[in-house]
């Protein structure tokens, strides 16, 4: 009993120093207010599950990446049997969570970002969190320099995208 | 925009989230349901239910088969439901490995990788079932007889006859169906399983051979 308090407290303190994880990824997949909090809800609910296998000699926020991944990719792969009309509704709102954001800058970044496929989401919000190449490796289950070479056309990709970003300013305007 | 000024506003948005309390608050008040958890039990439990439900049907259909050698239609009857009951077996026995080997906290890809094996076996899963499906309601109808004591085949083979017309029928349907779904004819069908399974599995080649 005194154990299980003590890992639900060690838990709930690693949980709140790495929150913006579970908030970034659930962000960038999620459709949608109530879809964000959903995906947040299943993210903080498999991190529990999985926590009595947590490895102390790993980084915390290297194995939260990979738990968070797996549950919004999953979740990316179960939307795809949504009624059409929810799909066409989703397809005006092509960037992540069409919330209101404070940074203009963020709220671009999140739209251009939803328009990759979903894996190369993951590589993109691993790059722009300043990860090193070696955990992105880890987290994602591919080579250092493999690495090194999508995140290179990544980056093109996400400048190009990014000069789109008048249009998308109107469309965010209007989701908001 | 650099891709600099992209990560300072980043790591700007890290600062705020940081900051908001009520999120975590929010998050541990509400309560919800482990969706892929949930539907990964269900399908656990459903196999252990077919495999031994398997079990149960290859024990009776072997007896009978053993029990009725002195006549070939009754015997090659209970040959195929074995056959059957026995693939209903592995079948279960192959998707619980594979549910088994799904782990959430392994490298992305490879969860993935494992996930879309899982679903891929199971729409081939649902094609073989669907198929044998279609036309096992014949020796099951005549095993059926043969259990109040009647060799249907023996003593209306006509009948037989047109059961198994009538299978085929069934069987002709089926592969239509499935023809139809996987070519994405209608928009509604185009997200089906199959297709589903088939765009996990070529998002992830892709992906890694990109």
């Amino acid at each position: 009993m005194r154990q299980n308090e003590e890992r639900q407290r060690r838990f709930a303190g690693l949980l709140t120093e790495h929150r913006r994880i579970v908030f970034k990824v659930a962000r960038v997949y999620a459709r949608g207010e109530e879809d964000r909090r959903d995906l947040e809800q299943d993210i903080v609910l498999q991190l529990w599950r999985a926590f009595p296998r947590y490895d102390d000699t790993r980084r915390f926020s290297t194995w939260m990446y990979r738990i968070a991944l797996n549950v919004a990719l999953s979740g990316v792969r179960r939307d795809a049997v949504r009624p059409a009309s929810s799909q066409e509704l989703d397809d005006q709102l092509p960037g992540g969570t069409p919330i209101s954001e404070p940074d203009e800058r963020v709220a671009q970044l999140y739209q251009a970002i939803g328009r990759f496929e979903p894996l190369d989401r993951a590589l993109l919000l691993l790059y722009l969190d300043d990860r090193p190449h070696a955990d992105m490796a880890d987290v994602l289950g591919l080579t250092v320099s493999h690495v090194g070479t999508k995140i290179g056309r990544l980056k093109e990709r996400l400048r190009r995208e990014m000069t789109d970003a008048p249009v998308n300013h109107r469309r965010n305007d209007h989701v908001a | 925009m650099s891709h600099e000024d992209w990560k300072l506003a980043w790591s700007e948005m890290d600062r705020r989230v940081d900051q908001q309390d009520a999120w975590l608050r929010a998050l541990r008040d509400d309560r919800r349901t482990d969706v892929l958890g949930a539907t990964l039990r269900s399908l656990r439990i459903g196999q252990w239910i077919q495999l031994v439900v398997g079990i149960f049907f290859a024990i009776v259909f072997g007896s009978f088969w053993v029990h009725h050698r002195d006549s070939v239609s009754l015997m090659l009857t209970g040959i195929f439901l074995h056959a059957y009951a026995l693939s209903t077996i592995l079948a279960a026995a192959r998707t619980l490995y594979l549910i088994g080997t799904v782990d959430g906290t392994a490298p992305v890809l490879d969860t993935q990788r494992r996930l879309a094996a899982l679903r891929s076996w199971k729409v081939r899963e649902g094609w073989w079932f669907g198929v044998i499906g279609s036309v096992a309601w014949v020796p099951l109808l005549i095993w059926a007889f043969a259990l109040g004591g009647v060799n249907l085949y023996a003593q209306n083979p006509v009948f037989v006859g047109w059961q198994v017309v009538a299978g085929l029928g069934c069987l002709g349907v089926f592969v239509l169906v499935m023809r139809y779904v996987r070519s994405g004819g209608k928009d509604g069908l185009e997200r089906s399983a199959v297709a589903r399974a088939q765009r996990a599995l070529v998002d992830l080649d892709r992906f890694t051979k990109e």
